[in-house]
This record gives structure tokens, C-alpha cells and sequence, in this order.
């Protein structure tokens, strides 16, 4: 998108930061458009988009990667070690580890986005409760957090799991719930900070409503702080997640999931190593590559840095 | 400083009566739960009798009651009939085990990172820093089970200078998970030690102290650090849930019997007891280990500390 927007006719950044600090609130797309501008230019950022992008890719198309399938079993292709055949061997019962990576992948991935999302959500919900509506509903809310805050993620997954129903991947609420708090928290402190200012006073004086004030003025103001915890905290429930995997909670066999495959083949950890230390490694790598695109997403967004 | 202290602990003690009474009504109210499965009357008196023994009728509100007084009182988790000797001996040994690993992995994080983060402060932007920087970039990614799997191939296959295999709570089986708790958390803690110690060198008194000639490593490690370790404490406080999550890998990967192990076993054998009790007391490690953040806080904290005189 930012190829596109690069080419098209309009004032530079340099211009455009110069006018919005002239007096009037920047608007969302010359903002975005800023940022997205600059996220193009850091190099390390764009090389763990694409790399992660790919991932991503390789996840969606592995039916058509490989021949393999995730659950059959092979008693004639058991502990193989990698070959062109099975780039990542096969595992005790005979199955691809690359072909169970590749749909764990799916699993774990959308797990992950889905779990931020609904964090996300949930606490820009509660932040702006708790920043806007007054002090009480703001005792209520923090207090709420503080008790979510205070249970072990673990904890938290297993009585998910417990109360939803075992090994449906109902622990996903559990990461979306653990990682609630921080958003609400990030979003109660601008939501205050931007009240007090004399624009937000002015437009309720005009008669909009606070529906209208909220979403017109405060979400926008909170979203470049809010993509930039979005960011971080997709890296922090993919490892949560695969945490799970591995702890086996809320993953049943035959399911794959990048956690769950690292369990399922470090036993192989002292015969055989390469074979437990490439899907430690894909897991890795997809962390690393999405943190460093978190890293040129806050620095894009945060000029200050 | 007392009266901060006495209010965060009442907080934090109201929170844990909150998060154990849902756990408690989320648990026993659940369908499948053994003694919610016979049907109470109907049974003719003999049984009536062990029910009534077993405080099985009482409501909910008595039963949490009871249960949190065992806990706090008793430190002892029984709360339906057949495990009532099993979850107490097995939840206090496992606790033990659990507190060391964490208690040796927070201080060899903080042994490890605060160092470290200030030598990168110090050398910001020189080749030093910036190698340090990614590598502990990089590490702070890698999920804790890989740490563990390449520390086990370091000591055992390599150097061969620990036993792959060692008897439970010895020594020796500290070693590995300990590292392996240091090493995934150290990085998280040189980064912001290095974020807080730029932020305070930064600071006009630390150029005024240099101005008056004091030595370099006193101006850093007896002022600038001082400061830097406040932001630090309150940054423990949300990291000490990373850690306890960080320590049930360990324990599941190492097989040590701690109470993630317990928690586990609870699951697969589906057992709402030890669910329970697990839960509760990692919880209330959880608890106190923002208790003693809270309270480092206040004691180095000069605005807390100060206050009451």
C-alpha cells in the first residue's frame, strides 16, 4: 500500500508533518500515510513482514506443499531422519514433521491473531469504559483487571478448558483474557490524557454525542499507541500459545500445533538434534521476523524514537 | 511507607479471595464433577450420614468458606473425600520445589540482566551495544522450551559435564532449569534496564555530578542506577506471570515435580481437586511475588519511602 501512496501526488512527509502541527488534528489517512512511509524505508521491518508473510502462506497453501497428511500413521516411516523425502523426518508414528508444522501452523497462527484480536477489542471496550465513563465505572474496571492481572495465564487456560470443554482449543479465550488487561490499561491512559484537552471540550459543546466524540475523536487519537500494543501482543500470544502446545493444554493429539510438534519430538533432543532443533527453529524465526516488524511499527508510529 | 505496604497486601489479598472463590464456583459447579454425579438422597440413611460427614450439602458460599480457611490455616487442599490426604502431602512438597526454581531464576535474572543492561547503557551505540542489543533481541523471542532444549544439548552433549538424568530435588537438578528461567527472562530485563538507565543518565544531576568530578562508577552504579531500579521493580511486577509461566515449562521439560507437574497430572487424570488446589496455589505464588515487588518498591521508592516521616 505504501508503494502506491508513495507515487501519488501530494505533500511530502516533511510537508504534511509541517501542516498537521500546524494547529488542527491530524487526519487518520495522512498519518497513516507518515507511517506506512516510513515503516517501507527500515529495512529489518520489512524483512520480518516478509518473512512472516511467507510463513504465513506456507501455512495457508500446505495442502498443496506437501503430499503428506498431519494424522496418518506410518509404522514403516517411523524416527526417519530429514531427507529430501521428509525435509524435517517423521516423528515416533511415522508422520512428516514438516507437513504437521505446516498446519500447525494454522492453528497456532490463527489462535494468535484471533486471541490479540479479541484482546484488543475487549480492552479498548473496557479502557474507554474506565477512561471516560466516570470514576466509579473506572474503580470497577480497574479493579476487574487487577483480578484478571493476578491469575496465572496456565491457570487461566486450564479452567477455560475446564469450563468450555477440553482440547477445542477453548484455551484461546484464556490468552485473549490474559492479554486484555494491557490493552485496557494503554487505552484508559490516553482516553484520560485526551479528555482533558480543550477539542474534546469543544466538541461537546457543539452537542455531538459521546458516541460521535468517542469513536470521531478518542478512538482515533488511541489507535497509533493501540497498533503498536497490537503488534507486541501478537507476538506475545503466538508464544503463550505454542507455550500451551507444549504444556499440552487445550491440544489433543492427533492436532498439530508448533508447541505441541516441539513436545511430541524432544525426545530426539540427544540421539538425533537436527530434528527437534528445526521446528524449535521455524517457531523462533516466526517470532523474531513478527517482533521486528513490531519494532518498525512503534518506531514508525512513535517519531520520538 | 508501612501504611503503603498495608494496603497493597490488603489488596492483594482481597484479589486472592476473589480469583480462588471464581475458581472455586467455576470448578465445582461444573458438570462431571464426581460427587455432583450421585444423586444425594434417595440413598437411605447410612449414606445420608457420610454425606452429611463429608459436608457435601452445605452451600456453596460455607464450602468456599471452609475451603479458603483450610487453605490459609491448613495449607491443606481437601475438599471431597478421596484425595483429602493425597493433595495436601503431594501440593506442599511440589510448592517447595516450584519456589526454588523460581526463586534461584529471579535472581540469577537480575544477577545476569541489571549488569548487563548497564554495560550496554553505558556503551550505547558502539559495537558492544548493538551486538549485545540483537542478541538479546533475538533471545528474548525464543520460546523458553527452546532455551531449555539447547541448554540440555550444551551440558549434556556436548560439554557432557551434567547428567541428562538426575534423582529429583538434588542440587544438581537445579543447575539446568534454573539457567534455562535466567536465560529467557534476562533478556527482557537488560533491555529495560538499558531503556531506564539511558532514560536517567540523561537526566541534568548525572551531567552536574560528572561537572563536580566524581568518579564514572560511582555516578553510575551508586546514582544513576538507584534511579533506574524503580522503573525496573514496577517492571517486575508484570514479569513475575512471565516467570511462573517460564517455570512450568521447565518443570515439564525437565520433569521436576513442582506444582505445574501437579496442575498437568490433574488435567489428563481429570481431577478437580488437584485442578483446584494447583491452581490455587500458583495463584497465591503468583500473589506474593507481587507482594515482595511491591514492597521493593516502596523501599526504594524515595516518594513512598518518605512519605510517613
Amino acid at each position: 500500500m505504501g508503494g502506491v501512496l508513495s507515487k501519488a501526488p501530494g505533500p511530502t512527509g516533511e510537508e504534511t508533518r509541517r501542516l498537521s502541527s500546524v494547529g488542527e488534528p491530524p487526519y487518520a489517512s495522512s498519518a497513516f500515510f507518515i507511517a506506512a512511509r516510513r515503516l517501507c524505508k527500515n529495512k529489518t521491518a520489512v524483512i520480518g513482514l516478509v518473512v512472516f508473510l511467507l510463513i504465513c502462506l506456507a501455512c495457508l497453501l500446505a495442502p498443496y506443499l506437501t503430499k503428506w497428511n498431519y494424522y496418518t500413521l506410518n509404522s514403516k516411516t517411523m524416527r526417519l531422519r530429514p531427507s529430501l523425502e521428509h525435509l524435517f523426518g517423521t516423528d515416533s508414528m511415522g508422520r512428516d514433521v514438516l507437513t504437521r508444522m505446516l498446519y500447525g501452523g494454522r492453528i497456532t497462527l490463527r489462535i494468535a491473531v484471533l486471541a490479540a484480536s479479541m484482546a484488543a477489542v475487549a480492552g479498548s471496550v473496557l479502557g474507554v469504559i474506565s477512561g471516560y465513563a466516570g470514576k466509579r465505572a473506572d474503580k470497577l474496571v480497574t479493579a476487574v483487571l487487577d483480578v484478571l492481572d493476578s491469575i496465572p495465564i496456565v491457570v487461566l487456560a486450564l479452567v477455560s478448558e475446564a469450563v468450555l470443554g477440553w482440547g477445542r482449543g477453548n484455551f484461546m479465550y484464556a490468552i485473549a483474557i490474559a492479554a486484555t488487561p494491557k490493552f485496557a490499561q494503554l487505552v484508559r491512559g490516553s482516553v484520560l490524557n485526551i479528555t482533558g484537552s480543550a477539542y474534546i471540550e469543544a466538541s461537546r459543546a457543539l452537542g455531538i454525542s459521546h458516541f460521535g466524540i468517542i469513536f470521531r475523536h478518542i478512538l482515533r487519537n488511541v489507535a497509533p499507541p493501540l497498533i503498536v500494543r497490537y503488534t507486541i501482543s501478537v507476538t506475545e500470544t503466538m508464544l503463550t500459545c505454542t507455550i500451551m502446545g507444549y504444556l499440552s493444554v487445550g491440544i489433543t493429539p492427533p492436532t498439530p500445533e508448533w508447541g505441541a510438534i516441539v513436545h511430541e519430538v524432544r525426545g530426539y533432543v540427544l540421539t538425533n538434534p537436527i530434528m527437534t532443533i528445526l521446528p524449535c527453529l521455524v517457531v523462533s524465526i516466526t517470532l523474531i521476523s513478527f517482533s521486528l516488524f513490531g519494532d518498525g511499527v512503534r518506531d514508525a508510529l512513535d517519531p520520538h524514537e | 511507607m508501612v501504611r503503603y505496604i498495608i494496603f497493597r497486601l490488603l489488596r492483594v489479598i482481597a484479589i486472592v479471595l476473589v480469583v480462588i472463590f471464581i475458581l472455586f464456583v467455576l470448578l465445582y459447579t461444573l458438570p462431571g464433577s464426581r460427587v455432583g454425579t450421585i444423586p444425594i438422597s434417595g440413598y437411605g440413611d447410612a449414606l445420608d450420614d457420610i454425606f452429611e460427614s463429608l459436608n457435601v450439602k452445605d452451600g456453596l458460599l460455607t464450602k468456599y468458606i471452609r475451603y479458603c480457611y483450610n487453605v490459609f490455616v491448613h495449607f491443606s487442599f481437601k475438599s471431597s473425600p478421596d484425595t483429602r490426604y493425597r493433595t495436601v502431602s503431594l501440593i506442599r512438597a511440589r510448592t517447595l520445589t516450584t519456589v526454588y526454581i523460581l526463586v534461584c531464576g529471579l535472581a540469577l535474572t537480575l544477577i545476569l540482566g541489571v549488569p548487563i543492561g548497564v554495560y550496554t547503557a553505558i556503551r550505547k551505540n558502539r559495537p558492544a551495544d548493538r551486538l549485545i542489543n540483537s542478541i538479546l533481541m533475538l533471545a528474548s523471542s525464543i520460546p523458553s522450551y527452546s532455551i531449555a532444549l539447547l541448554i540440555l544439548l550444551v551440558f549434556c552433549a556436548y560439554l557432557k559435564i551434567l547428567p541428562v538424568i538426575v534423582a529429583p530435588r538434588t542440587p544438581v537438578s537445579y543447575i539446568m532449569p534454573t539457567l534455562t528461567v535466567a536465560i529467557s527472562g534476562m533478556s527482557s530485563v537488560a533491555r529495560m534496564t538499558r531503556a531506564y538507565m539511558l532514560e536517567v543518565l540523561e537526566q541534568p544531576y548525572i551531567t552536574a555530578l560528572r561537572a563536580k568530578g566524581i568518579k564514572e562508577s560511582s555516578v553510575i552504579y551508586r546514582h544513576a542506577l538507584k534511579n533506574a531500579l524503580i522503573p525496573i521493580i514496577s517492571f517486575l511486577r508484570g514479569f513475575s506471570a512471565q516467570l511462573l509461566c517460564g517455570t512450568l515449562v521447565v518443570e515439564q521439560f525437565f520433569t521436576l515435580p513442582g506444582i505445574g507437574m501437579h496442575l498437568l497430572g490433574a488435567v489428563s487424570t481429570r481431577n478437580h481437586d488437584d485442578l483446584l488446589g494447583g491452581a490455587v496455589v500458583m495463584t497465591i505464588i503468583l500473589a506474593l511475588m507481587n507482594i515482595v515487588s511491591d514492597v521493593a518498591y516502596a523501599v526504594f521508592n524515595p516518594q513512598i519511602r518518605l512519605k510517613a516521616e
